[in-house]
């Protein structure tokens, strides 16, 4: 049987609105981002801005696939579909990964576009290979689940470790802010993987989410807004 | 953006006017650049030239040459931040 709901019955809709908030924030930043880019015309800005709405995108589209496992009422036929009773049927099984290898597709490729962008990698192939590994992975994997938010911390490491080793140098606080964000995220990915003990990881690994999220948008606040 | 940028600092620097030489010297242009420049930020209203009361000429900035610079700052430290 494929365990596709890990979130406890109490909790249904919080993570959706949860995600919400991260696609606003997400959002902020590639719009911001892009409008850098359309002033300064650097690849580089570019690929910041479409790596964070590419993640802005997953999280959507996880939002949607969440709604309609969690609410039957919002649509009927599709909760048919997905046939969480269950017994594994083709239907359900294709709901399931188109819906979520959706989402865990585009979290990744954002994740490694960041990770492309913030290390100043030369190479794209490289990227592209790791992204590629990454995917196949995923796809063939029994622990779908779990071998994507490995994939996730070790990224979300990568970037961890660039922004606050290079704030060694220069120090600034935004900087270091940014540092600690992504550090929620890289946390909260481990979480989510303890999700196998006890559906209330999901939870915490939603709320660590969600303080790194909030951390960039009050990040994003003090530099574009505040001043 | 960046020369445009430092144009407009070394205007704002010297208290919101500045003569065209000092400001040659300042952004390190040459007169032939520095007029191109003043041309496209006049046709932009970011600047306007005025006649002193000594008969010399000044350049003033202008309010949305002060947007393009707190702008063009928030860009900067934008970039700084996450590391562009």
């Amino acid at each position: 049987m494929i365990r596709i709901k890990f979130s406890p019955q109490w909790f249904y809709g919080y993570d959706a609105a949860i995600d919400i908030v991260s696609v606003i924030v997400l959002g902020l930043l590639a719009f911001y981002a892009y409008k850098i880019f359309s002033f300064t015309g650097r690849k580089r800005d570019k690929y910041f801005a479409l790596s964070f709405l590419s993640i802005a995108l997953a999280f959507l589209s996880k939002v949607a696939m969440n709604l309609v496992i969690y609410y039957p009422k919002i649509n009927k036929v599709a909760y048919d579909a997905v046939n969480l009773t269950v017994q594994y049927t083709g239907q359900s099984r294709l709901a399931y990964v188109v819906g979520f290898l959706f989402y865990r597709f585009l979290v990744l490729l954002g994740l490694y576009g960041l990770y492309y962008v913030v290390t100043k990698n030369k190479n794209r192939y490289d990227i592209a290979i790791a992204m590629g590994l990454s995917t196949i992975i995923i796809l063939f994997s029994s622990s779908q689940y779990f071998v994507f938010h490995v994939a996730s911390a070790i990224i979300s490491a990568g970037i961890v470790y660039n922004y606050l080793w290079y704030n060694r140098k220069q120090e600034s606080k935004e900087r270091l802010r940014v540092g600690w964000a992504f550090a929620a995220i890289f946390f909260s990915q481990l979480v989510f993987i303890l999700t196998i003990f006890h559906d209330y990881f999901y939870v915490a690994g939603q709320l660590i989410q969600l303080v790194g999220f909030l951390i960039l948008a009050y990040t994003f606040y003090s530099i574009v807004i505040k001043k | 953006m960046d020369i445009i940028n430092d144009m407009l600092n070394s205007i704002q620097q010297k208290g919101g006017r500045i003569k065209p030489t000092h400001l040659m010297y300042k952004a390190n242009l040459s007169h032939k650049l520095l007029n191109s420049y003043l041309e496209e930020l006049i046709t932009k209203e970011m600047i306007s030239k005025v006649d002193g009361k000594t008969g010399n000429h000044y350049i003033i900035i202008k309010d949305k040459g002060i947007d393009f610079l707190n702008h063009f700052r928030k860009m900067r430290e934008f970039q700084d931040t996450f590391g562009l």
